[in-house]
């Protein structure tokens, strides 16, 4: 029978506009050219059904099919992503899909990648835009399903419009029972992640200009939701890496075993500081930084299994943080840490570079230090030499040569955050105290809307650690002294005015800020992103497992599962009772039985009998195709008739004569076309083969 | 007896080349005792097929031409007075003959429709308080125009269930069309055919096409052919037993003409786009124009175990 080849006008755009929904958000993130063969596509498949071209032929597809592939390989092997490359293998090949289409088999196959697209849209994003755009593409797409299984006539796009948002409406609300209470299990494989390239963020790298060009970025860093009142914000820094290795221009972490985790974990210290009155309790989702260190004030303790705190009391996560990371943290900000440093540690904390660059410094740190009478009020000597000198705070400083320090401070004298910590941790060096570079991010936004603080890449910051006798190390803001409004309000009421501010973020609503009603509404968009992500996508197994202990108790994950599997089960064997019901095996009589075996097996050999073939059509199509068998054929097939349709048997008996007639003749062509092993069986077992 | 029906079928194949299997579907139809309705385009060959069946079977012929204006008293015939005799004498019409053609049905009235149909399914006609018996055999063989619809009456559903079969004819294939140019127009083909049978052979053959064998199996394949129409949704509406029932007849006689003492699903298969094509109609029609889509779609999905 000819299948309805022209897909309906209703159907096609349908489906065009679900494609189009589906592709769209990775468009921007896909190459260009894969872009335009996408488009290409589609207006080819719009002409095909305008008539005005043609299908694309067998050499054309394979054509196509086969430069995609290395096309794809070669443009995604520069950037080592096999997650990009594999979404975008499915793109193609679901726009290649949607350009061969030509039946109902087709459109399916078509809808259901369309589907399984949305999601893998939820590796790139979880934002709660995302789950909108989701829902809608859902709704399309099954809009699509609809006036693809409807009769034509019953199709109009309001009706299938209607069905699919009720479809889908209906879905809700077992989704969200599911989602709750499903256990979550960990895939057994490893998920890809996607690799941004253009990441920005804190590294653990200081050297001059790199955190200055954070501040070119709006990107939120992390947020963070204190439970009680939100600490001042001088009191808000960000602990993420301490660099204690200078090279003469940048600062690293010095190179030691203790960075790999096993070894952190090994040596972790019993000792974890002293901690003084009452803890701030705060909770923090970070957004992916594809780093290992995470951020939290001073001094902080975290109760999570992969994370623990190294001897500098920074935290470390055993691997990077690729999706977003929702952590509690209770800091005690009134903490005395290593009162005894040990003599490695010392060592490290006073290490300079071996050749000297910078004796002007050196020197400066000298006659300084004689001055004072300690090691306290030499570093309080040093922050009012930057806040008395002539030292401009700016973001677009000159650049500087081989002697950094001695440049900085004696020539240029401007300088951002970076230039402040690496110059004054110097000259402590220098003067034999013990200091090191401390980078993360400073202060942060206050939601005014859910009171949440939130915290951008343009709040990145350096600053100094110095440990003095008797009080272990202690935190020393040189940006603080220059430019104490950067300290106590924040990085934007500084920079704001400043060019290259939020430079690489054109069109972040933050370069609004100063316009009210947009301003509030970015601070809205950012609650309502807060919530969803507080509530939504970071409800993880931990998550779950609390909610369901709230609920029902003690091992509410056992009752729970046992709970589901009973209820889905039960489910299943209902449904399979329903569908099953209706078709029960049909029964044929012996004669049917024996001819309907033989009917298979010659299926095996290529001339299978269709659905609605008479046995004398069908004997004379198998004499036609297999001439071999065409008078074993045409015997059954005269006995077979004559048994089942002829002169109507007596009751209960059919003439025996005749059916062991018809079950010799067919045993022996049946035998004939076997294989060998299968023929043992025949003999073995005449009735049941 | 099979040789004399094959031998009538050539003989209306003389005048209708290259049409044998449509030729056979009439004789089986007019041996079945059902009316006949040819539905295809002018000029191809409606009317030569009645004139030439009506001449085989040597029955006498009356054709009707259907206007618009016809009204039923022009078919069934009218009482005039007779001045002779001073009383109403009647004048049967045009219908009191054994096989009439009624050609163009669909351009009269339904009023003129309903009085043919009626006359169709009773074997009678009431004229005038009387009730006068037709002729038997007594066979219709209508014809319609399937396009050019302007100012017709289409047939209802339920007169065209009347009918036992609907065929079309087509266009002779190129080498029946050559064949047709080179002899030249004939004004009267249907007139050089000759008898071949008789009423009294009409009478027993449908005799003996009603002792054709049907085994249960092959009815289970029948009511699962009816029920696939009554239960898939592509069907606006279902087979009836009418319909259910013509079935049976008519696979039993094309049976009876293949020779066979039983009927077997190749003869279901052989008749059914003829008798149920009008007898369906898919959900999204309005015109009755899919019958012939859903037959396929039966002889295609419903299963002949």
């Amino acid at each position: 029978m000819e299948v309805q080849t022209q897909i309906p006008r209703l159907t096609l755009w349908w489906l065009l506009t679900a494609l189009f929904l589906v592709i769209s958000p990775h468009l921007l993130r896909l190459p260009i050219w894969i872009s335009l063969l996408i488009v290409a596509c589609v207006v080819w498949r719009i002409l095909i059904f305008a008539g005005r071209a043609a299908f694309p032929n067998k050499p054309l597809k394979m054509l196509i099919v086969f430069l995609s592939i290395p096309l794809t390989i070669a443009q995604y092997r520069s950037l080592g992503a096999g997650l990009d490359a594999a979404v975008c293998l499915l793109i193609m090949g679901t726009v290649f899909k949607l350009l061969e289409m030509r039946q109902r088999r087709d459109m399916l196959i078509v809808v259901a990648l369309s589907y399984v697209l949305t999601m893998v849209g939820f590796i790139y994003s979880q934002t709660i835009l995302a789950s909108l755009h989701a829902l809608i593409t859902f709704t399309v797409i099954t809009g699509a399903l609809v006036s693809l299984q409807r009769e034509n006539s019953y199709s109009s796009f309001t009706s299938n419009g209607r069905l699919a948002i009720r479809l889908v409406a209906q879905s809700i609300p077992l989704t969200i029972v599911l989602f709750l209470l499903v256990p979550r299990v960990a895939p057994l494989w490893t998920m890809p992640v996607p690799v941004s390239s253009n990441k920005t963020g804190v590294t653990d790298e200081m050297s001059p200009g790199n955190i200055s060009n954070l501040s070119k970025s709006a990107e939120l860093a992390f947020r963070v939701s204190f439970e009680d009142a939100t600490p001042i914000h001088e009191e808000l820094y960000w602990r993420g890496l301490v660099l204690d290795y200078f090279d003469g221009r940048a600062w690293r972490r010095s190179a030691s075993a203790f960075q790999s985790y096993s070894m952190m974990e090994r040596f972790q210290r019993t000792s974890q500081g002293v901690r003084n009155g009452t803890p701030v309790s705060y909770d923090i989702i970070l957004e992916p930084t594809q780093q290992t260190w995470i951020y939290a004030l001073p001094l902080a303790q975290l109760d999570v299994s992969d994370v623990i705190q190294d001897r500098n009391y920074t935290l470390h996560k055993e691997k990077p943080v690729t999706q977003r990371l929702r952590y509690q943290v209770q800091s005690y900000l009134n903490y005395d840490i290593d009162l005894e440093l040990a003599s490695a540690l010392k060592a490290r904390a006073l290490q300079l570079p071996e050749e000297e660059l910078n004796p002007r410094s050196k020197a400066l740190a000298a006659s300084l230090r004689q001055e004072a009478p300690g090691d306290r009020d030499y570093a309080l000597r040093v922050l009012r030499l930057f806040r008395e000198e002539p030292f401009f705070y700016t973001l677009t400083p000159p650049a500087l040569g081989e002697a950094s320090i001695d440049e900085f401070l004696f020539s240029s004298r401007q300088g951002f955050c970076e230039h402040y910590a690496s110059s004054f941790v110097y000259l402590m060096r220098a003067a034999g105290i013990p200091a090191r570079v401390v980078v993360g991010y400073q202060g942060g936004e206050i939601n005014p809307f859910e009171g949440y603080t939130m915290v951008y890449q343009y709040n990145a910051h350096a600053w100094a650690e110095v440990w003095l006798e008797g009080e272990g190390w202690v935190r020393f803001d040189p940006t603080g002294a220059v430019a104490p409004e950067r300290i106590s309000e924040g990085a934007q009421s500084v920079l704001g005015n400043q060019p290259g501010f939020l430079e690489d973020s054109r069109f972040s609503m933050m370069r609004f800020r100063n316009t009210q009603w947009l301003n509030s509404l970015r601070l809205r968009l950012d609650a309502m992103d807060y919530a969803w992500n507080r509530w939504v996508v970071s409800y993880d197994e931990d998550v779950q497992l609390q909610f369901l202990e709230t609920l029902f108790g003690e091992k509410a994950r056992e009752r729970l599962f046992l709970a589901l599997g009973v209820a889905i089960s039960t489910f299943f064997i209902i449904a399979a009772f329903f569908l099953l019901r209706g078709r029960k095996q049909k029964q044929f009589d012996e004669a049917t039985k024996y001819y309907l075996r033989l009917m298979q097996d010659l299926a095996a050999q290529g001339v299978g009998r269709k659905r609605g073939e008479g046995p004398i059509d069908f004997s004379a199509r198998v004499a036609k195709q297999k001439p071999e068998l065409a008078a074993a054929m045409a015997e059954i097939t005269a006995i077979y008739v004559q048994l089942n349709y002829g002169a109507i048997p007596e009751e209960g008996q059919k003439d025996a004569m005749l059916f062991a007639r018809l079950r010799q003749s067919i045993r022996i062509l049946r035998l004939a076309l076997n294989t060998p092993i299968k023929r043992v069986f025949l003999r073995v077992w005449p009735g049941q083969f | 007896m099979q040789e004399r029906i094959q031998a009538a079928v050539d003989e209306v194949g003389t005048v209708l080349l290259g049409k044998e299997r449509q030729i056979r579907l009439a004789i089986c139809c007019l041996i079945a005792g059902g009316h006949l309705l040819i539905e295809d385009l002018p000029g191809m060959g409606k009317t030569t097929l009645a004139h030439a069946l009506a001449r085989v079977f040597g029955l006498d012929f009356n054709r009707i031409q259907f206007t618009s204006d016809l009204l039923p008293a022009d078919i069934l015939g009218v009482s005039i007075f007779d001045q002779a005799t001073s009383g109403f004498s009647f004048h049967p019409g045009p219908i009191f003959s054994q096989l009439i053609l009624a050609d163009e049905i669909n351009r009269t009235t339904p009023k003129t429709q309903s009085a043919l149909l009626e006359a169709m399914e009773e074997g009678q006609v009431s004229v005038e308080g009387a009730t006068r018996a037709l002729p038997s055999p007594f066979f219709v063989i209508a014809t319609q125009n399937p396009v050019s619809l302007a100012g017709t009456f289409p047939l209802p559903e339920s007169q065209l269930d009347r009918f036992l079969m609907r065929i079309g004819i087509g266009y002779p294939d190129p080498k029946a069309e050559r064949e047709l140019l080179e002899r030249g127009a004939d004004a009267d083909r249907g007139a050089a055919v000759q008898q071949m049978l008789s009423v009294d052979d009409l009478t027993s053959m449908r005799e003996q096409a009603g002792q054709v064998g049907v085994s249960p199996l092959l009815l289970d394949y029948l009511q699962r052919i009816v029920a696939y129409t009554r239960e898939n949704e592509a069907f606006h509406f279902g087979l009836s037993p009418r319909g259910s029932i013509a079935v049976v007849r008519a696979a039993r006689t094309w049976a009876y003409m293949e020779g066979r003492q039983h009927a077997v699903p190749e003869d279901v298969q052989a008749i059914l786009p003829a008798v149920v094509e009008h007898r369906l109609r898919a959900s999204s029609d309005t015109e009755g124009r899919t019958g012939a889509a859903l037959v396929k779609r039966l002889l295609a999905e419903v299963d002949v175990f």
